[in-house]
């Protein structure tokens, strides 16, 4: 899960690193407080866990309530990047002299990690990396290692840095390795990080994605989410891994992630288009695919289903009855065919046959979908 | 001889006495699995389906002279644990468990490489030899013996990939999850050497699918392969952006994508089968 902006923030200064003064805001209402705390002026900045905000004009200096009415005016209702805009991040405007990259990074190739600098900041870092690749220093970190702060202040050194400079630097690459173990982070990058013309050296944005199988690591959860849509929302409550797929007529529910791609392919292949991708994961209960069979019919495009199963840790017989009760259930009877071998698969086929619902007994994926097919030609 | 599940491994399930350890002890006991100890620690002393049950991975070893692990322990204590069968000695650990911190993966495939163990998985189905036994959870009646060695990211997807090349008339030497997520605990490159070197090994078929780099390993380490390799990868039709189930299945720009895979497959000398219904044909192919 990526965070957003003001989270990211929140997380660099409890590890140690200077962030600006800031505020959130949820409408214009706070505009006046706002101003008066941070000394007449702010940087407003809308927040959505994306980058290209500031060529899309969601970050603006004002320096009066006025200006900030007319931001908030200007981001109603819209969108950045796929994400409603739905907060603004007021902060004190800061006086740069130098813009640099930092980050640490999970290298999963390798299992370790990375440690990315540049005097090149505020840039994209890849183009730079590209182009001038002398410009990005890029050292790996061995997990195993004890790594601490005179690690990077040798890094540094090497690389021509000195005196205050050098020490904060190396201060902050300190804290963001720090911290980015300890919250279990995938990636922690500041850009910029600036050094303002006082000296001091602050994180003036912040990229934090966290890994969500280590949330119970963190010590503090409340992080704004991006508003899932209904049905990804209704998928989780199911305890099922979904993915709506616009314009799709053959609705998919697989035991397995790669099953599910699998299905999807060979759907495009037969000239037809999946409505969506979903895992039930290990754990299939009768009751998780009843309400599947509901939620991928919700689609209004998909016009057939199949189901697509290998029974192991949990039983055949249980899935059997699940597609019994939501076949039964439906408003918008549609063709169904099951496709299902492993675990209980006799008294799974035996249910299924006896509710006249089709059943393909074998690994084939294929002829699941010939038969779909088929029914959808009819149909026609 | 298959590779890493032998005649010669005498596994341990560590979570033995957790529901999900105890059936599936007895599902990897009645395909002939030698199972000869659990671990569950305060659980010493007790039996599971005849099993001896110990404190630790160390007096496993100990008192039965333990060479392989398999885990089902919660994702929370898979690190521990399997930091725990390193430090025991283990060659072999298969980590079942899903949703494990990727930073406790890096842990322990790190300890793991220090050590010289052989860490398969997280969120795998586990390792299976038709004939010998299996260490997972993958259904032991959906593989047939044979001489193909199979690697795979993932585990229903194995089993389909299985049922076609058993219908061609072939069978596996040894089965692979190697797992799901975006790192894992051993790399694909070491996989591929052991069958390499195996003598009741004729070839390899790699499934993959979209997102992450396993493909692109694969690709790179053809050349010091001596055998042929087949690779099939799922996902062709995958949006980009979108995390497909598995962590590692994400399509981040232009890398990752089916395409890519295929063309540096193709071009490093692997067959490469668009659908899974081809793998027996590039199979017969292989061994012209």
């Amino acid at each position: 899960m990526q965070l957003f902006e003001c989270d990211g923030k929140r997380l660099l200064k409890e590890w140690g690193i200077a962030v600006p003064k800031g505020l959130l805001l949820t409408s214009a209402d706070g505009l006046p407080d706002a101003l008066s705390q941070l000394g007449g002026k702010a940087v407003l900045k809308i927040q959505v866990p994306t980058g290209k905000r500031g060529k899309a004009g969601g970050i603006k200096l004002i320096s009066n309530v006025g200006e900030g009415n007319d931001f908030f005016k200007q981001w109603a209702g819209k969108s950045h990047g796929g994400y409603e805009v739905e907060s603004v991040l007021a902060e004190e405007p800061l006086a740069i002299s130098k813009e640099f990259y930092m980050s640490v990074v999970l290298n999963a190739r390798e299992g370790n990690f990375f440690f990315i600098f540049s005097a090149e900041g505020g840039v994209d870092i890849e183009e730079t990396s590209r182009q001038h690749p002398d410009k990005v220093l890029k050292v790996k970190l061995d997990p195993a290692a004890c790594i601490k702060e005179f690690h990077f202040r040798n890094i540094l050194l090497e690389h021509g840095y000195s005196g205050s400079l050098l020490l904060s630097l190396s201060n902050a690459a300190a804290n963001l390795y720090k911290g980015f173990v300890a919250a279990n982070a995938l990636l922690a990058e500041i850009n910029p990080l600036v050094m303002l013309e006082d000296g001091t050296v602050m994180a003036a944005d912040a990229k934090i994605e966290i890994d969500d199988s280590a949330k119970f690591r963190l010590s503090s959860k409340n992080f704004l989410e991006v508003k899932a849509d209904e049905l990804e929302r209704e998928a989780k409550d199911i305890g099922v891994t979904y993915i709506k797929l616009d314009e799709g007529n053959v609705a998919i529910i697989a035991s397995g992630a790669g099953l599910s791609m699998n299905t999807m392919d060979l759907i495009y292949e037969a000239g037809m288009k999946p409505a969506n991708f979903l895992e039930t994961g290990g754990g299939i209960t009768s009751e998780l695919v009843r309400r599947s069979v509901h939620l991928v019919l919700k689609n209004e495009s998909a016009r057939a289903v199949i189901v697509n199963l290998y029974g192991g840790v949990n039983s055949l017989l249980e899935a059997a009855k699940g597609i019994v009760a939501g076949v039964q259930e439906l408003k918008r009877p549609v063709p169904l065919v099951v496709k299902a071998l492993g675990n209980q698969q006799e008294e799974c086929f035996a249910l299924l046959e006896e509710h006249n619902i089709p059943v393909i007994k074998s690994y084939r994926t294929e002829d699941a979908v010939a038969y779909i097919q088929r029914q959808l030609e009819v149909a026609k | 001889m298959s590779i890493l599940l032998t005649k010669q491994t005498r596994a341990i399930v560590q979570g033995i006495t957790g529901r999900i350890g105890a059936i599936q002890a007895r599902w990897m006991l009645e395909c002939g699995t030698n199972i000869v100890g659990g671990v569950t620690p305060g659980g010493g002393g007790k039996e599971v389906h005849g099993v001896p049950v110990y404190d630790s991975v160390a007096e496993a070893v100990k008192k039965q002279q333990a060479n392989a692990s398999v885990l089902f322990v919660p994702a929370a204590y898979a690190r521990d644990a399997v930091l725990e069968a390193i430090d025991a000695g283990i060659g072999l650990i298969v980590c079942v468990p899903e949703h494990i911190p990727v930073h406790d993966t890096i842990t322990i495939r790190r300890s793991a490489q220090q050590k010289g163990a052989w860490l398969i998985g997280p969120n795998t189905p586990g390792v299976l030899t038709p004939g010998v036994g299996k260490m997972g959870i993958m259904p032991a009646n959906l593989f047939k013996p044979g001489r193909i060695g199979l690697i795979s990211r993932s585990g229903t997807l194995c089993y389909e990939v299985a049922g076609y090349i058993n219908e061609g008339g072939y069978g596996q030497s040894t089965v692979i999850g190697i797992g799901g997520d975006m790192v894992r605990g051993s790399d694909v490159q070491n996989v591929l050497s052991e069958f390499d070197q195996d003598t009741e090994t004729d070839m390899v078929v790699v499934v993959g699918e979209v997102g992450g780099v396993m493909e692109e390993q694969v690709a790179e380490c053809l050349k010091h392969m001596h055998k042929p390799v087949i690779t099939y990868i799922a996902g062709q039709t995958a949006p980009a952006g979108k995390k497909m189930g598995h962590a590692g299945a994400i399509i981040q720009g232009n890398e990752g994508t089916v395409e890519c895979k295929q063309n540096a497959l193709r071009e490093a000398g692997a067959l490469v089968a668009t659908r899974i219904a081809d793998i027996p044909e590039l199979i017969g192919r292989a061994y012209k």
